[in-house]
């Protein structure tokens, strides 16, 4: 988070939205897109007492509409019901929906019209991608938050086409912000809250309590990253499944492989897909991180081998896990 | 909604039936659409009757209009109209294979209607000026090409 803190695009961002990048650049754009929803809550002729009125009056606010795709279908339908939204919609649709691999996009109106919605968001909520559809809207919807209008076009999609590339980082940015919208604090804050304490901290089944009863839209994936911050110990959210190593990913997308001038035998194994920290274990000694290989007699590589859906839970060592790089971890006691 | 604008009406329910209106619906298609009964959406547009913030929400959503218009008569001006600047690559692409300035300012719009996209590998698309004359190419044969579609 701090080298993205300090990317030049970031920081360019900052000083695009006016204000000073002597700070934590991420931190003074989360704060920026915070000040603004608070205040078009406070303006709002509409009372915003939920994370999904609140998603419905932000969007509003910009004039974007917001469309689900649940089956092919949709695509059409949408570029049926929206057909006066601008000539190429659907080959657009097409083109993003049904021939590409796009999660969510947000289209402009052309021609302007002064009291017509502006923006046309579209998300995917297809298969498994149903999962990340709240996240996706509020990703579509902070961009028009986090990005002054002028810069709407297209200064903020400089990343080389038909690449295999990093993530740009104002896409992260853009992230870390609706992952902060999304679960906006003073609407979210009190429910987690509640059930925290009235729990033996945070579980999934708090977790879980807690999407049904304040973002039934999201998924249990992102209220439970969504929720991490109010676990007052250190806590990291983590996902496994089979990966290779990042140097391996890397040399199987060189020029070399692909012309067969270097074979690389490599296999998957068990690692951390997601290790994603609250911000009290950013402070402490938990030192495990994306990518890592699960240990074999963890409960995690356990469960992930099971044929059945299991919760399984143990107290184990940090030590037990090595990076390639510095061996094993130090040793700290971890309840997984 | 493409009409020529108006004069905003001074009321809510003037505002209402004038984007219904627009949207060329029924009394009872804007009813279907917000989940309102018709009678409520006619008292409303006579100014009889005032929306609760819920159906206020929906009217708003059902229409494709902002609160802020609805509620207060505010509409957004135009942004500056901003140049068509061809890219380097674009112009030399078009007059080799000499494409007319329609196709042209066709394959712009088409780019230029993307304000932002997810993907699973985060945004992974060029600026016009990152295309090349051959992505230009690509871009026209699948906009103008015999296996054109939309």
């Amino acid at each position: 988070m701090v080298r993205l803190a300090q990317s030049p695009k970031v920081m360019q961002l900052v000083r695009d939205l006016g204000l000073s990048t002597r700070g934590n650049c991420l931190d003074t754009i989360r704060d920026h897109a915070f000040k603004i929803v608070s205040t078009i809550i406070e303006n709002s002729p509409v009372p915003v007492d939920c994370l999904e009125t609140l998603r419905r009056v932000v969007a509003n606010k910009y004039r974007a509409r917001l469309e689900v795709i649940s089956s092919d279908e949709d695509v059409h339908r949408i570029a049926e019901d929206y057909s006066d939204f601008h000539p190429h919609l659907k080959r657009r649709l097409s083109d993003e929906f049904l021939a590409g691999a796009t999660e969510g996009i947000t289209l402009e109106r052309d021609p302007y019209d002064a009291v017509a919605f502006r923006y046309l968001i579209v998300v995917d909520a297809r298969g498994e991608r149903a999962a990340r559809a709240h996240f996706t809207a509020w990703h579509e919807i902070t961009h028009l938050v986090v990005h002054p209008q002028q810069l709407r076009f297209p200064g903020f999609r400089r990343t080389p086409l038909y690449v295999d590339i990093e993530k740009d980082p104002l896409e992260s940015v853009v992230d870390h912000v609706a992952g902060k919208l999304a679960f906006y604090k003073p609407l979210f804050g009190p429910v987690i809250q509640r059930l925290i304490s009235g729990h033996e901290g945070l579980t999934f089944d708090t977790v879980e309590a807690a999407r049904i009863e304040a973002a039934p839209t999201a998924s249990l994936f992102a209220t439970a990253v969504g929720s991490l911050d109010y676990a007052s110990r250190p806590t990291l959210f983590v996902s496994v499944g089979l990966g290779l190593k990042k140097g391996e990913r890397r040399l199987l997308r060189s020029p070399q492989q692909t012309f067969g001038f270097a074979r690389v035998e490599a296999q998957e194994k068990l690692r951390l897909l997601y290790a994603i920290p609250n911000e009290v274990a950013a402070k402490s000694d938990l030192a495990l991180r994306r990518n890592m290989r699960v240990p074999q007699d963890s409960v995690l590589s356990q469960a992930f081998a099971s044929a059945i859906d299991v919760t399984l839970d143990a107290n184990e060592d940090q030590g037990s896990w090595e990076t390639s790089d510095e061996g094993a971890l130090p040793p700290l006691d971890l309840k997984v | 909604m493409g009409a020529p604008l108006r004069p905003t009406p001074p009321t809510l329910g003037g505002r209402i039936a004038e984007c219904r209106d627009r949207a060329g619906w029924t009394q009872k298609t804007l009813a279907e659409k917000a989940g309102l009964s018709v009678t409520f959406i006619s008292e409303i547009e006579n100014n009889r009757r005032t929306p609760g913030a819920d159906a206020l929400l929906h009217l708003a959503e059902a229409l494709g209009v902002s609160l802020d218009y609805l509620v207060k008569g505010i509409a957004e001006s135009a942004p500056e109209p901003r140049p068509l600047v061809i890219p380097a690559a674009l112009a030399q692409a078009a007059e080799e294979h000499g494409w007319s300035l329609g196709e042209v300012s066709d394959l712009m719009k088409f780019r230029k209607m993307v304000v932002a996209r997810r993907t699973r590998a985060g945004s992974t698309e060029a600026s016009d000026d990152g295309l090349s004359k051959d992505d230009w190419l690509q871009l026209h044969s699948r906009f103008f090409g015999p296996d054109a579609n939309g």
